[in-house]
């Protein structure tokens, strides 16, 4: 209550800045002249009673600024001063001014631009269950571009020791849909059917793919829609799941709807919108035949069985990993990194 | 006057500015002399630290204020004590006495 009641005769005072001034000059000078009439009474010369009431009660002008600096007005009044004079003395700079703007500018520019990068590649992690697990696991070949290929990957799940749901993903699929009478290219994702266990996904509507519905080549189309493309093609109709749709004109039917939020595991990058299983490898990449050694285009993640220190699971992926594979003739060496 | 004015006590002026005015409305020039009258001229005021309370008090809704004619028929401010002002001078005075007595108290032992 009394908090309001300082506000509002703060801003009173703001706002009526020349009333409430003159208001006060006027109770003072009479406060001032009372007190001098008083002294005159006393046989004084008006000179002399007006000098006397200045040193004993001090002037009308100290008085005012005493008065005016202690409310919580005076400091926002003296900051809009502050203001206006560096915005004047700006203006009579213009050299300065640009100098200075440009500098501000080029630096915040910088920084925006850091951090985004930073951001991508450094702060967000995957949206999964237990990010902190998640490896991704790297082939030196290629470049050290680190891609897999499905008869490698299929090797590897039977094979490995250090991490649970070893999952292949080839996220950035161009594929042509036609679906419920419109037809364009969306950005899909060929995933193995650990994928949606290993993140710790739920299907919003419906299911995904079993383990079941990925593995045998060529015999499962079945496929998972994304929230938006859902409600984009389909305006958000709930009796789509099992319907038929086309896949770089293949019919595929729908099992499933992802969570609203889920948009894949390539930060930064173009959002998945449908997922089908690695086993229909060949309607999602149509530049090597996906079932062959040398078809190198999966990516590998998989989850760590413990939350171990980075450093430590490294060494183990990288120990473990290359012992596996040392029982196959490709001679791949591979290592486990931090994803 | 035998004593040179001295200071208030910290925190004391907006409670005597209070109990001048639960005798009558009055104004600023007129709380300053009823304040030196009442103590025999040991409190001298200065216009600053009066007005600073003045405008204090008023944003506290303790004393409200309105410009009315005085006895000489000149204009002038006149601070009235509201409600609030009443019980906050009561209250005031009450702690005032608590902590005056055992003031007094302390100092006296030894």
């Amino acid at each position: 209550m009394s908090l309001l009641r300082s506000i509002a005769g703060g801003l009173r005072s703001l706002f009526r800045k020349e009333q409430v001034s003159q208001e006060l000059d006027e109770e003072l000078g009479i406060f001032l002249e009372m007190a001098a009439q008083e002294k005159m009474k006393e046989g004084m010369s008006r000179k002399d009673a007006l000098r006397a009431v200045r040193l004993e009660r001090g002037s009308l002008e100290a008085t005012k600024e005493v008065v005016r600096a202690d409310g919580w007005e005076s400091l926002l009044d003296t900051c809009w001063q502050d203001l206006r004079y560096g915005f004047r003395v700006l203006c009579r700079n213009p050299g300065l001014t640009s100098v200075a703007v440009l500098t501000a500018a080029l630096g915040i520019a910088a920084n925006v631009t850091v951090f985004s990068v930073i951001d991508v590649l450094f702060l967000r992690s995957v949206p999964a269950k237990n990010p902190e697990r998640l490896v991704r696991i790297l082939s030196p070949e290629n470049n050290g571009e680190g891609y897999f290929s499905v008869p490698e990957f299929a090797y590897l799940r039977e094979q490995s020791k250090t991490v649970e749901d070893l999952t292949a993903h080839y996220s950035t699929a161009p594929l042509y849909v036609s679906a419920n009478g419109e037809t364009g290219e969306v950005q899909g994702a060929v995933v193995s059917s650990s994928y949606f266990s290993m993140l710790g996904l739920r299907p919003y509507l419906g299911r995904f793919f079993t383990p079941g519905e990925d593995s045998v080549a060529d015999r499962d189309a079945v496929a998972v829609f994304g929230y938006g493309f859902w409600q984009r093609i389909y305006d958000g109709d709930s009796a789509i799941i099992g319907k038929n749709f086309l896949v770089n004109g293949h019919t595929f039917s729908i099992v499933g709807i992802m969570p609203p939020d889920f948009h894949g595991v390539e930060i930064g990058g173009v959002p998945n919108e449908i997922w089908i299983p690695t086993m229909m490898i060949r309607v999602g990449y149509r530049h090597c035949d996906g079932f062959q050694r040398a078809c190198t285009i999966l990516s590998l993640m998989g989850a760590t069985k413990e939350k171990l220190v980075m450093f430590v699971v490294r060494l183990i992926g990288f120990v473990v990993s290359d012992a596996e594979l040392k029982t196959t003739k490709a001679q791949r060496h591979t290592r486990c990194c931090p994803w | 006057m035998a004593d040179k004015p001295s200071d208030l006590v910290q925190g004391t002026l907006d409670m005597l500015i209070l109990k001048t005015l639960a005798l009558e409305p009055m104004h600023g020039y007129g709380i300053a002399v009823r304040l030196e009258q009442m103590s025999k001229g040991i409190f001298r005021l200065n216009a600053g630290s009066l007005f600073v309370a003045f405008q204090r008090l008023q944003r506290d809704g303790l004393i409200k204020s309105e410009w009315k004619a005085t006895e000489n028929s000149r204009r002038a401010k006149y601070y009235v004590l509201t409600e609030r002002g009443r019980k906050r001078l009561s209250s005031e005075t009450r702690e005032w006495g608590r902590q005056v007595a055992a003031i007094a108290r302390i100092l006296e032992t030894s």
